[in-house]
C-alpha cells in the first residue's frame, strides 16, 4: 500500500466520524427556525397577558374537533418517523420506505384537517391582534409542515432508489426537521386551542 | 502526518462554456469568496455615492440639491446597503475564501448551498435598489424601518422588505455552512483552541446570524403582513403595539452590530501578530472575549429604546451594555500586548490594522457613553449617533476590511498590491474619515438631529457640516486611489511568494493563488501557528546543514 493511499484512507476516516454534516446543519437550521417562531410566541405572550379572555370577547370560540384531530395525527406521526431512523441506523434501510410512506400519509392528513378547520372559522385575518396572530402563526406552521411533506417525498424517492441503504443522513436530517414541526404543531395547538379561557 | 489529497478530474470536472460560465456556476469557495468581495465592493460604491449625495445636500443650509423625500430615500438605502450588502458580505467573502484554507479543508461543507448563499445577495440587493424605479420611490423609513412610518410607504417599502428577507435567508444559509465547516472539517491536530483568530470570529458571527437573523425575518414578515394582508401586529388601535416591532427588530439589531464587527476583529487579530513579529498575546483571552461578546450581545437590545418610554428597566440594559465593553476591552489588551516590544513592520495591512484600533477605540468609547440612559436622553437621534456608528462600522470594520484586502490579496492573486499608493490610500482615508465623522460628535452635542435634509443658517451648524462634506469627498478620492492601485498592481504583477508576510496560519502553507483543491500537503499542526512552526523547523534544518548558520 502506497503512502498516499494511507493518507487518503485517513482523510476519509476523518470525514465520516461523528455526526454527519447534514444532520448538524439541520440541527442549526431548526435552531434558526425556532428563533423565528420565538419572535411570534413572544408577541403572543405579551398579547395573551393583556387580554381578559382568550380568545378576546368579540372573537367566536374556535371549533375544537378538527384541530384536536390534527394535533393527534401529528403526534402519532413521530412513531413511524422513529421507525424510519431505527431502520436506517440498525437494519441497513430495510423496511424504510414503508415507514416513510406512513409518516407521509399522516403529514398529508394533518394538512387536510388544518385546511378544513380554517373553513369553519368565524373571523378573518383583519379582525384585530388575535386574528393576526392566529392566521400568521398557524399559517406559517402549516407552511412548515408542507415543507416537511415535500422533504418526506424527496427522502422517499431516495429510499426507493436504494440510497438509504448506503447513507443514513438524509433520513436522520429529515427526522430532526420532522420532530421540529411536530413540536411546533403541538405548541400552536396549546397556544390557540388548549389555552382557551 | 501530512494529508495528501489530489482531487481527480472526475470529482471536479471543468465546465464547458468558458470562463464566464465557470465563474457563474462555480462552487469553489475561493471563487465564491472573490465574488462576495467584488459584489460587496460594487454595492460599497453605490452606498458611497448615496452618502456623497447626502453630504452634498448638507454642505449648505437650506440647500435645494435634494428634495426632503429624496433625502429620506437616500439615507434609508445608504444605511441598508452598507449594513446588509457591504459590510456583512465583505466579512462573509473573507470567511469564504480564508476559513477553509485556515482550517486545512478542501472546500466548505456544502459548496452548492454556498453558491446559493452568494447568489441570493445580488438578488436581494437589486430588489431593494429597484425601489428607486417604482412610483413613490424607494423605501424612505430609515434602515430601521420603524412603524408607523414603514407601514405607510409605497411599493418601494415592500421591495425593501422582500429584499431584506432574501438577504437574511442568504446569511442564515451561509452561517450554517460556516459552523458545520469549522466544526467538522478541520485538519488533524487543529483543535478548537488552535483555531486562528479569524476563524473563531467567523464562528462567533455565524452563531449570531443563526440565532438573531430569523427574529428580524419574523419582524419583516409581520410588517409585510400589516401592510398588505390587514393584520394589526404594530397597530395600537387594534390591539397591536409599536413596541412589538421595536423589540423584535432590536433583538436582532444589536447582535447585528457584532455580526458586522467580529469579522474585522478577527482580521486585525491575524495581521497584528504577523507584522509585530510576535505570537498573539492572550489567545485564550481573545477566544473567551469573542464568545462572551456573542452571548452578551443578546442581552443589550433595549438600549436602542431608552427614550421610547417602553423600557421599564433602564438600569438593567444599561448595565449589560456596560458589561459588554469588558470583553471588548480585553481585545484591546490583546492587540496592544501583541504590539508591545514587537518588531513592527509598517506595511500597508498593518497601517490599516493600526488605524482600525484607534478608530474603533473612539467608536467603542462613544458607545460606553451612550449606554448611560442620562447621556442617551441628551444625544439620542442626534448626529452623535451617526458619528458613533460610523466610527465602529467604517473606522472599525471598513478599515479592517481594507487591512484584510491588502493582507490577503497576494494570497488570492499571487501578486502584491502597490505599497506607495497603498499608503496614500490609507492616509487619505484616515484623514477623510476623521474629517467627515469627528465633527458629527460636536454637531450632535449642539443638537443637530440626524435624518434631516435641511437646517437653518443661524443654527451654527454650517461650518462643521462643510468640514464633514469635505471629508467625505476625501474618502471618495482615497477609494479612487485604491482602484488605481488595484489596476496598476495587476498590470505590473509584482510577484508575491506563497508566504510573503512571514505569516502564521495554514492559508500561507499553500501556493498563491491556491490550487482548486487547496493543499498538496499540510504541515503538521501542533500549535495555533503551524506555518511559523514549519518555517522555524526549515530554518533549523538549513542551519544544521550549514553547520549552525554562523
Amino acid at each position: 500500500m502506497s503512502a498516499r493511499a494511507v493518507d487518503r484512507a485517513e482523510f476519509d476516516a476523518r470525514a465520516v466520524r461523528g455526526t454527519s454534516s447534514s444532520v448538524m446543519a439541520m440541527v442549526l437550521f431548526v435552531a434558526s427556525e425556532t428563533m423565528f417562531f420565538i419572535a411570534f410566541f413572544g408577541i403572543y405572550a405579551a398579547v395573551y397577558s393583556q387580554q381578559p379572555a382568550w380568545p378576546p370577547l368579540k372573537i367566536p370560540l374556535p371549533d375544537m374537533g378538527l384541530p384536536t384531530a390534527g394535533v393527534i395525527v401529528m403526534a402519532v406521526s413521530v412513531i413511524p418517523m422513529a421507525l424510519v431512523v431505527r431502520s436506517v441506523r440498525t437494519r441497513g434501510g430495510a423496511g424504510v420506505t414503508k415507514w416513510l410512506v406512513a409518516t407521509l400519509v399522516l403529514g398529508v392528513a394533518f394538512c387536510v384537517l388544518q385546511i378544513a378547520g380554517y373553513s369553519s372559522l368565524g373571523f378573518g385575518i383583519n379582525d384585530g391582534i388575535y386574528a393576526s396572530l392566529f392566521y400568521l402563526m398557524n399559517g406559517l406552521g402549516l407552511a412548515h409542515v408542507i415543507g416537511g411533506v415535500v422533504f418526506l417525498v424527496m427522502v422517499s424517492q431516495q429510499a426507493a432508489a436504494g440510497e438509504l441503504a448506503l447513507r443514513r443522513d438524509p433520513a436522520e436530517a429529515l427526522a430532526v426537521y420532522w420532530l421540529f414541526v411536530v413540536a411546533l404543531t403541538i405548541a400552536l395547538y396549546v397556544a390557540f386551542f388548549a389555552a382557551v379561557s | 502526518m501530512a494529508v495528501t489529497e489530489v482531487r481527480e478530474e472526475a470529482m471536479a470536472p471543468s465546465p464547458r462554456g468558458g470562463r464566464i460560465l465557470e465563474w457563474l456556476t462555480t462552487t469553489d469557495h475561493k471563487k465564491i469568496g472573490i465574488m462576495y468581495l467584488v459584489n460587496s465592493f460594487i454595492f460599497f460604491a453605490v452606498g458611497g455615492i448615496l452618502a456623497l449625495l447626502m453630504r452634498t445636500q448638507l454642505a449648505q443650509p437650506d440647500n435645494t440639491f435634494l428634495s426632503a423625500h429624496a433625502y429620506n430615500e437616500v439615507f434609508t438605502i445608504h444605511g441598508t446597503i452598507m449594513i446588509f450588502l457591504v459590510i456583512f458580505p465583505f466579512l462573509a467573502g473573507f470567511g469564504n475564501y480564508i476559513v477553509p484554507l485556515q482550517i486545512g479543508a478542501l472546500d466548505m461543507a456544502f459548496p452548492r448551498v454556498n453558491a446559493l448563499s452568494f447568489w441570493l445577495l445580488p438578488v436581494g440587493g437589486l430588489t431593494i435598489l429597484s425601489g428607486f424605479f417604482v412610483p413613490g420611490g424607494a423605501a424612505a423609513a430609515g434602515w430601521t424601518a420603524y412603524v408607523p412610518l414603514s407601514t405607510q410607504g409605497g411599493t418601494g417599502q415592500d421591495l425593501w422588505i422582500l429584499g431584506l428577507m432574501v438577504v437574511g435567508t442568504a446569511s442564515i444559509l451561509g452561517a450554517i455552512n460556516f459552523i458545520v465547516t469549522i466544526l467538522r472539517m478541520r485538519a488533524p491536530g487543529l483543535t478548537m483552541m488552535r483555531l486562528p483568530a479569524f476563524t473563531w470570529a467567523t464562528l462567533s458571527t455565524s452563531l449570531l446570524v443563526v440565532l438573531a437573523t430569523p427574529v428580524v425575518t419574523a419582524a419583516l414578515v409581520m410588517l409585510l403582513s400589516d401592510r398588505r394582508f390587514g393584520t394589526t401586529f404594530f397597530d395600537p388601535a387594534h390591539g397591536g403595539s409599536v413596541g412589538y416591532y421595536l423589540n423584535t427588530f432590536w433583538f436582532f439589531g444589536h447582535p447585528e452590530v457584532y455580526m458586522l464587527i467580529l469579522g474585522a476583529w478577527g482580521i486585525v487579530s491575524e495581521i497584528i501578530p504577523v507584522f509585530a513579529g510576535k505570537p498573539l498575546y492572550g489567545y485564550k483571552g481573545l477566544v473567551l472575549a469573542f464568545l462572551l461578546v456573542t452571548a452578551l450581545s443578546f442581552t443589550v437590545w433595549a438600549h436602542h429604546m431608552f427614550t421610547t418610554g417602553l423600557i421599564t428597566n433602564l438600569s438593567f440594559f444599561s448595565a449589560t451594555t456596560e458589561m459588554i465593553s469588558v470583553p471588548t476591552g480585553v481585545l484591546f489588551f490583546v492587540w496592544l500586548g501583541t504590539l508591545w516590544k514587537g518588531k513592527i513592520r509598517f506595511e500597508v495591512p498593518m497601517l490599516f490594522a493600526l488605524g482600525f484600533i484607534a478608530m474603533f477605540l473612539i467608536g467603542g468609547i462613544d458607545g460606553v457613553w451612550m449606554a448611560s440612559p442620562a447621556m442617551d436622553y441628551a444625544i439620542h437621534d442626534t448626529f452623535w449617533v451617526v458619528a458613533h456608528i460610523h466610527y465602529v462600522l467604517f473606522g472599525g470594520t471598513i478599515f479592517g476590511v481594507f487591512a484584510g484586502i491588502y493582507f490577503w490579496f497576494p494570497k488570492m492573486s499571487g501578486i502584491y498590491l502597490g505599497d506607495r499608493l497603498g499608503k496614500w490610500h490609507f492616509w487619505l482615508m484616515l484623514i477623510g474619515f476623521n474629517l467627515t465623522f469627528f465633527p458629527m460628535h460636536i454637531l450632535g452635542i449642539r443638537g443637530m438631529p440626524r435624518r434631516i435634509a435641511l437646517y437653518g443658517p443661524t443654527r451654527g451648524w454650517t461650518f462643521l457640516n462643510q468640514l464633514s462634506t469635505l471629508g467625505s469627498y476625501l474618502i471618495a478620492i482615497s477609494i479612487i486611489v485604491f482602484l488605481v492601485n488595484l489596476f496598476l498592481s495587476v498590470r505590473k504583477r509584482r510577484r508575491a511568494g506563497d508566504d510573503p508576510w512571514q505569516a502564521n496560519t495554514l492559508e500561507w502553507a499553500t501556493t498563491s493563488p491556491p490550487p482548486a483543491y487547496n493543499f498538496d500537503r499540510l504541515p503538521p499542526v501542533r500549535s495555533n501557528r503551524p506555518v511559523y512552526d514549519a518555517r522555524m523547523k526549515a530554518t533549523a534544518a538549513a542551519d544544521g546543514a550549514t553547520g549552525g548558520g554562523s
